[in-house]
Order: structure tokens, then sequence, then C-alpha cells
């Protein structure tokens, strides 16, 4: 199996740079494609827009998902995603700053794979990468996939 | 010979007289249960008398002899009855017989014939006899001795020739006149005893009655006629105050003055017949306070039958006429109540087949449902009242007819084609077939209860969109706060690990302030969030171990605790409380880390754990020797946000204490602070102990 793809799925730069920074810490090679909003995050994973060249952009083998997004929040994704045949086999995890009971509880309702918090502490948040890295890219099989 | 005979009858006719008259000066009288005895005695005393007089006859003949004896069996069966004549008879014959004679059976037919002569009368007469007159005792002499004569014609020859010529009409002279002197003698005697009798009967007759009038416990006056008083008993005294020896003969001291000639016109009335029967008139006591008397009265006449005072029976009804107004008052004032209440009364009489008809309705009724009395009395009640079955009261009014058992009938819109109003009805029983029916007309509070119940939806609609809105903001505050706190500590902490040797030392000094306050910062939100989270999470109160809490709560704090060289002992056994677990952890955690945080520099905290019951509640106290709080800062420190040290020397939020007491708040417990500045505080919190399962 290729090196999993993964779409991060996050609108604030920093967060970005912050998560793509703590990935190289640990040393993770993957592919890590960006959508900056809910509906971009939408048409790339059904190669749709500017996303429509599969060579470009793959289907991801893992989605990490913000939930605060302009637009079309994480969670309307999350629910699009899980209620479609095409992609209801795609782990997603959540990667929030959010605790709220509310959340959480929305999240496993709609088939969440994971629900992970951000740390403020960036030593913590590297932790938590190193262990998205360790489970899911590692020892976790992935589904067959649907959609090419 | 004639002049003999009489001479010898008169001395014996004398003989007789004065022997009655010993007699009658001798009579004792018996009492009534004796009278058999006094027959007996009284026979035989005549009997004697009469052998007396037999002893000294005179003999016209041999074996024929005259004597009074004829006078006295007459008179002892006249004025003594049976049995004493029945003695005297006996004694009398057997001696005639002893003395023997040719005139024996004549003589003894003498005594029988002269004895029931007498008695004849006697029955006759009946109980008048001490009013016969003399001359009737003459006839009555006259009678007897004719008999006797008749007697005579069965004497043998001789003798019967010899009486009639010479015996006959001397004995007709003086037997008769005798027998009427005798008689005389003795019914004067008769009549003293009666006299005395009836005497002494109303001696006792007044006695009885002086004592009846005197027992009485109604009051008793009687005036004479110059409207004195004359009789006074004791219950005239009790009941007007007046001595009897303060009144007797002087004018009625108890009609009040301006009764005075109304009092007259009575007394007058009563005189000419007129007799009062219980006529209620007031009287006066001594004390000038007034009586309420209901006056009997009867004019009082003497022998003579002329009239000789008045009698009065005053009974005292004072205490009756006063119960009987406050009766009438009562009366009268439930009735203005039932007619100016604002209430609804409706009565009706339950008939034969269940038939309920009006009885009356107060106005208030009558306003609220629109119907005048006149046109409803008599009606039946669902004829007024159509929508009655459909809301349930008709049935109500037969159960309560039936079981005689109030109801209450809760709250209907009554409505038919007429009326509509909102009713709460009360019904009960009265006597056997009456219902009353009490409703009141709760139109306008129903309204303004409705519109209570609008405008309360309205503002909890308010007050949901309200908390929806706090909800999401305290959503934005823990997302879009630490999002970018995130970004500033990560990039410092990037920056100061990774180019630690390219930046001039206070360059990475100050990024390690950023680093520092970024980390504060970051427990402040937390806190916030927690703080606010408090009130939206459920209550979950079960049975708690305070000392599996507390144990908790160490583990939580193991590191902190190490940190500070701090020294935590648990005293004897905790108790069991009604708690949530969580809050309750979050109480502990806190008030312990509060305890490891202010110590004393270069004292290393020691703390005490300790519970205590009390009343069913249980008392947990946290004590340490920290610092202490001044006694001022005891109210504030609960408060958020509230501080009373430095960043510098004691790290902190400020909402830890806010959060305990909000915990304890919501389980409905309390906290205390008890504090000496420099040598400790201990914190108490009261919740509700945990009973054995």
């Amino acid at each position: 199996m290729s090196a999993a793809v993964i779409l991060l799925v996050e609108d604030n730069v920093m967060d970005i740079e912050l998560t793509l920074d703590a990935f190289a810490q640990v040393g993770l090679k993957n592919t890590i494609n960006v959508a900056r909003t809910g509906e971009e995050a939408l048409n790339y994973i059904y190669g749709k827009g500017k996303f429509t060249d599969r060579k470009s952009f793959p289907t991801p083998d893992l989605v990490l998902l913000d939930l605060k997004l302009p637009g079309i929040s994480g969670h309307e994704v999350l629910s699009e995603l899980k209620n479609d045949e095409r992609t209801r086999r795609i782990p997603v995890i959540v990667l929030t700053s959010s605790h709220e009971e509310g959340d959480r509880a929305v999240c496993y309702n709609n088939g969440v794979n994971s629900y992970l918090v951000k740390p403020i502490d960036f030593g913590e948040f590297v932790k938590v990468v190193r262990a998205i890295g360790d489970y899911w890219l590692t020892l976790n099989v992935g589904p067959p996939k649907l959609i090419r | 010979m004639g002049k003999e005979a009489a001479l010898a009858l008169v001395n014996n006719a004398a003989l007789l007289i004065s022997l009655a008259v010993i007699y009658s000066a001798l009579y004792i009288r018996f009492k009534k249960e004796k009278l058999l005895l006094q027959k007996i005695i009284s026979g035989l005393l005549l009997g004697v008398i009469a052998l007396a007089v037999m002893m000294n006859s005179w003999e016209l003949s041999p074996g024929v002899v005259f004597d009074t004896r004829s006078v006295v069996l007459s008179l002892t069966g006249l004025y003594f009855g049976f049995i004493p004549s029945i003695i005297t008879v006996i004694m009398t014959s057997a001696i005639r017989i002893l003395m023997g004679g040719s005139g024996a059976a004549v003589g003894v037919s003498v005594i029988i014939c002269s004895a029931t002569t007498g008695l004849l009368w006697r029955y006759r007469r009946r109980k008048v006899l001490h009013q016969m007159t003399l001359v009737e005792l003459y006839l009555f002499g006259i009678v007897v001795h004719l008999i006797m004569l008749f007697c005579m014609f069965f004497l043998p020859d001789d003798p019967r020739k010899a009486f009639f010529s010479i015996t006959a009409v001397p004995v007709m002279l003086v037997y008769p006149i005798a027998t009427a002197l005798t008689g005389w003698a003795m019914s004067n005697k008769e009549a003293q005893l009666k006299g005395e009798e009836a005497a002494h009967e109303l001696a006792l007759a007044r006695k009885r009655l002086a004592a009846i009038v005197e027992a009485s416990p109604v009051p008793i006056i009687s005036l004479d006629m110059g409207y004195n008083v004359t009789e006074w008993n004791q219950a005239a005294e009790k009941v007007f105050g007046w001595k009897r020896s303060e009144v007797i003969g002087k004018p009625l001291p108890i009609v009040p003055e301006e009764d005075i000639k109304t009092h007259k016109d009575l007394t007058e009335k009563t005189l000419s017949g007129d007799y009062q029967k219980g006529t209620l008139l007031i009287r006066e006591r001594k004390d000038g306070s007034k009586v309420v008397v209901r006056l009997h009265n009867a004019t009082i006449f003497n022998e003579e039958g002329k009239p000789e005072g008045i009698l009065g029976i005053l009974e005292d009804v004072t205490i009756q006429q006063e119960a009987e107004r406050a009766l009438k008052e009562s009366e009268m004032r439930f009735r203005e109540l039932y007619t100016n209440m604002n209430i609804g009364v409706a009565i009706y009489k339950v008939g034969e087949n269940d038939e309920v008809v009006f009885l009356d309705m107060n106005p208030a009724g009558c306003r609220i449902t629109e119907v005048s009395r006149d046109e409803i009395v008599g009606r039946r009640v669902e004829e007024v009242f159509p929508g009655i079955m459909e809301i349930g009261l008709y049935d109500i009014i037969i159960q309560v007819y039936k079981s005689g058992l109030s109801q209450r009938h809760p709250l209907k819109k009554y409505k038919d084609n007429r009326i509509a109003f909102w009713t709460d009805n009360y019904v009960y029983r009265h006597g056997k077939d009456e219902i009353v029916v009490i409703f009141e007309d709760v139109t306008q509070r129903e309204k303004t209860l409705e519109e209570l119940e609008r405008r309360v939806k309205e503002r909890t609609a308010e007050l949901e969109t309200a908390n929806k809105e706090l909800e999401s903001f305290v959503y934005s505050v823990s997302h879009d706060l630490r999002a970018p706190l995130r970004a500033i500590k990560g990039f410092a902490q990037i920056i100061s690990e990774r180019y630690s040797g390219a930046l001039p030392p206070e360059a990475g000094r100050y990024f390690n302030y950023i680093i520092s306050a970024g980390e504060n910062m970051s427990a402040l939100i937390q806190n916030l969030l927690d703080y606010s989270r408090l009130g939206r999470a459920a209550l979950n109160i079960e049975r708690v171990s305070l000392a599996q809490a507390v144990d908790k709560a160490l583990d939580t704090l193991a590191s902190k605790v190490k940190e500070e060289r701090g020294k935590v002992t648990v005293e004897g056994t905790l108790h069991f409380v009604e708690a949530d677990a969580a809050l309750l952890n979050r109480i502990l955690v806190n008030l312990i880390e509060n305890a490891l945080t202010y110590h004393v520099p270069e004292r290393p905290p020691e703390i005490n754990i300790s519970s205590m019951r009390e009343d069913g509640y249980v008392f947990l106290t946290v004590k340490d020797n920290g610092i202490g709080i001044d006694r001022k800062f005891y109210k504030k420190i609960f408060e958020i946000f509230q501080r009373l040290h430095s960043a510098e020397d004691y790290p902190g939020t400020g909402i830890g204490l806010a959060i305990v007491r909000k915990c304890v708040d919501l389980m409905g417990g309390e906290i205390f602070l008890e504090s000496t500045p420099g040598e400790g505080s201990a914190f108490s919190i009261k919740l509700k102990e945990a009973l054995n399962k």
C-alpha cells in the first residue's frame, strides 16, 4: 500500500502551519492536502471543480476535520460524508478545540471515527499528531476504496 | 201509775244524758290508722252506758222493764256506725236475755230495731251528721220509739195492756226528747271535733303551701289590696336582690320608674279577673340592672269570696331573651352575608324522580347567571341552565343528594346559548332533600391565568433563545479564543526551541514570557468554561462515599502534593453524603489544591480532612496550615475573578472558589470558612447525609 493521502480540512492558516510542522516533526512523510472550507473539502473528496484531477488530488485515505469552518461547517461535512454510500468508509478524525458535549454527541451520532481535542500546548499537540500517525497511518487497516 | 212511770222514765233519761256528757268529755280522738280500735272501744263504752241505764230500769210488770237503751242504741247507730252498734247490740241483748222474763224477746227486738234505725238514718244523712238540728234529732227519736211501740204489740196480753194503758204515753213524751237532747250533746261534740280537724288540716295545708312557695325556684310574690308586698320567697330574693325583710309591707320595689303606670293598670286588670298568663315585662334588680320576666298572676280571695290581694309568679327569662336575641342577630348576620356576598349560592330541592327545582338564589348568583330570582324559583334547574348536564354538575347534585357527602366540582366552563362563564362549584346537602351549590364566577381569573400562562410561555421561549445564544457564545469562546492562543503559544514554542541559538538572550526570555502568559490564559479559559458549564449539566445526586471521593481527588493531585512536599491526613472514617460525584470531586480538588498552593513559604503544607454528622447533615472540613484569609475577605473570595494575591506570589485564576461555591449551591449545600491569617484556614461544606442502604 502506497503512503496514505491525508486531507486536512482547516481554515486557519496558522493552525495549518502548526499541523504541518507537527507532522514534519514527527517524521510522517504522507501527502497532506489542505481544504480551507467545508465546500472545498466536499469538492475535493468528490473530485469536483478544481479537484477533478485525481492524480494531483487523489482520494484521501484519512480526513482530519476541524469543526468550525466558514460556510459549510465541519458537522455538515461529516454528515454528508457519512451519509453517502461512496464516502462513508473514509475514516474521519475530528480535530477541534471544542470539548463541548454537544459537539461530541453530534459527531459520534454522525459516525465519526475519532474525536481529538487540540491541546493548546504545542508539545502536547505534537504528541497527538504522533499518536495519529502511529495508530491511523500505521496500525489501522483502512477500508477498500470506493471512489477512484 | 202514769206519773210514776213518767218519773222513772225521766230519771232513766237523765242518767243517760249525764253519762253521755261524761262520755263526750272523755272522748279520745284516735289517729286514722287506729280507727277500728277506736270503734271497738266506743262500742264497749256505749255498751257500758247502755248497761248502766238497764240496771236502773223501771219494771212495769215482772219480766217487762223499760229504760233508755233504745235511745243509746239508736244514737250509737246514728253517730258511731256499724261496728260499735254490733258490740252494743250484743252486750245489751245478752244482759236482757239474762234478766229474763216475759218481755225478754220483745226487749231484744227493741234493741235490734233501735240500732238498725240509727244505722239507716246515718247512711241516709251521710257525712253531715253534726249539722243535724235539734228538730231533726227529735223527729229521729219519735221514729225510733214509734218502732218500739210497734214492738210492744208482741208482748204477752197482760203486760201489753198494762203498757198501752200506763207506759205508752210517758214513753212517747220522754224518750224522743231524751234522744234529741243526748244526740244534741253528742252532735255538738262531733261538730267541735270536725272543726278542730278542719282547722288542723287548714294549718297543715298552709304550711305545705308556704314550703312550696319558699322552695320554688321561680320568684313568687303576693301583694295586698294596697299593693304592698305580703309574700316574697327565696327565689325572689335571689333574682331581684331584695331581702324579704326589706320589702314586706312596702310597695313593690322592682317596678321601673317608667312602668309604674302600666304596673298599676296591670294590677287593676288582674283584680277585675283578667289574669296575666306569661306576659313579658322588664323589672329592676336592687342594683338597678334589668331583668326580663314572664308574669303569671291571679287574684287571691278571702273566705267571703272578696279579693284580698294578688299573687304573682315571675319567671326570670333574661338569659333566654338574650339567647333569643343573639340567635335572631346571628340569623340576620348570615342573611345579610348571603345577600351581600360576591359568591353565588343556589338552593335546590330534590323531589321525586330526582327532579331538581330552584328554591332560592342569592343576588350574587342571579348577577353571575343573569337571571332574576322570581323567574327561576320553582323551576327545574335544567330548564334555567340547559348546560348543567354537559359540565357534569347535575350528576354531582344527584350524587350529593344520595350520599349526603359534600363535593367540589372542579373548574369548568359553563355555557348555554344565553350565558358563558368559568365556574368553580361546591355542593352540599342541607337537611334531607335540599342541595346548596356555592359557585364563583372565575372567568376574570381564568382570563388572567391564561394571559399569565401565555406570557410565561413567551418569556420561557425568550429565555431559551437567550440561553442558546449564551451557549453558542461559550462555544465561540472555547473555540475562538483557544485557536489564536494555540497559534501564539505554538509559534513561540517553535521559535524558542528551534531558533534559541540565533536569538539574543532577552528575545529568548521574552518568548518564554509569551509562552507563560499563553499558559495562564489557557487555564483561565478552561476554568471559565468549567464554571459556565456547571449550571448546564444535569445533576445526578446519589449516595457518595466521602472517603472514596477524597481518595480520587488526592490521586488527581498526587504530583502537586509531591511537588509542594505536602502532608495530607484523613481523620477517622469519613461519612456518606447525598451528592453529585462529579461536583463533589471538583470541590475537593479545588479545596485541596488551594490548600497546597497557599502555604507559607518554607512551611510545607499540612492538610487535615475530616467529617462530622449533625442532624441529618454531614460537615466535610478541609483544614490547612497555610497563609490564612482575613475575615473581611470571607465573602469576597467566593466571588468570580476575585484574587487576594499577585500572580507572582501565588498563581491562580480567581475562579476556583467560585466554582466550589457554585458546586455546593447546586447540590443544595452550604459552605463555611474559618481562618486565622498566618496560621491556616478551614473550609467546611455541609451536605445531606446519605442513609445506609
